[in-house]
């Protein structure tokens, strides 16, 4: 495995952490403030931990994308975005 | 007292005050997403049967369970709630005796604010001041109590900040 890719998993792997670290903070503001707006923050980031979940699986298991997969990936960052949108015009 | 509590609605009211002693009544309705005027008249109702009881301190109406909080901890609940009096009290935890600019420095206020909050601080005998000439350094009072209380009912909520935050996104 050269470096590049190392680093690489590195990168996405401390993502990953991080995006669900988020999502359990997200998780337990919304069950204690049951606001519609962490509502949909909490999906993004559940989104968002589910695309780089599959990411490092094509990583670890040296998968080479193909069309396909990028494209789940594309309609992953698209959802993001919706719900990230639904968020900021929820009152 | 079942009776009192027999309404959903009133007992959430009045376990959101036993869990949060000394928030006032907006900062309940946004808790439970409720309307102020219907948690004031819940609230009414509970004081009405000695469940709750309300003080005027800081501005606000601050409300607590009947019995459960001690004179010098609501002092603590009504000054602490307030996140710029933390923020400077927390500073001050950190550090033993500081300066007015070395808050300043550290605190994203006004120095005329900072002076403000700092004597209201001193007034409500968290902070004292000591003088060194023209200067005046302020150092808390009691230190290992207001540790000790941080720790018991922490102010701070990371999931209540994480909602603030995006409830503050919006167009």
């Amino acid at each position: 495995m050269d470096y590049v890719s190392l680093v690489n998993i590195g990168i996405v792997g401390i993502t990953t952490v991080f995006s669900l670290g988020l999502l359990m903070i997200s998780l337990i503001s919304y069950h204690k403030s049951k606001n519609k707006k962490i509502f949909f923050v909490s999906l993004l980031l559940l989104l968002f931990s589910l695309k780089n979940l599959l990411l490092s699986f094509f990583l670890f298991t040296e998968q080479i994308p193909n069309n396909f997969t990028i494209l789940a990936l594309e309609f992953f960052d698209l959802l993001i975005l919706v719900f990230l949108f639904i968020a900021v015009l929820t009152k | 007292m079942e009776d009192v509590l027999e309404l959903e609605t009133r007992r959430k009211i009045f376990d959101t005050i036993s869990k949060n002693p000394g928030l006032h009544l907006s900062k309940i309705a946004d808790l439970l997403n409720m309307r102020i005027s219907h948690v004031e008249y819940h609230v009414n109702y509970l004081e009405k049967y000695d469940l709750v009881v309300v003080e005027k301190s800081t501005g606000f109406k601050r409300f607590y369970i009947k019995g459960t909080i001690g004179t010098q901890d609501k002092r603590y609940l009504s000054i602490l709630r307030q996140k710029t009096l933390l923020s400077i009290v927390l500073f001050l935890l950190k550090n033993q005796t500081v300066l007015h600019k070395d808050i300043l420095e550290n605190v994203a206020i006004s120095p005329s604010t900072l002076s403000y909050h700092l004597n209201k601080l001193v007034k409500h005998e968290i902070v004292e001041v000591q003088r060194y000439g023209e200067n005046k350094g302020y150092q808390l009072k009691n230190r290992q109590e207001i540790i000790t209380w941080l720790i018991q009912y922490k102010p701070f909520d990371l999931y209540e900040e994480f909602t603030n935050v995006w409830s503050e996104l919006s167009i």
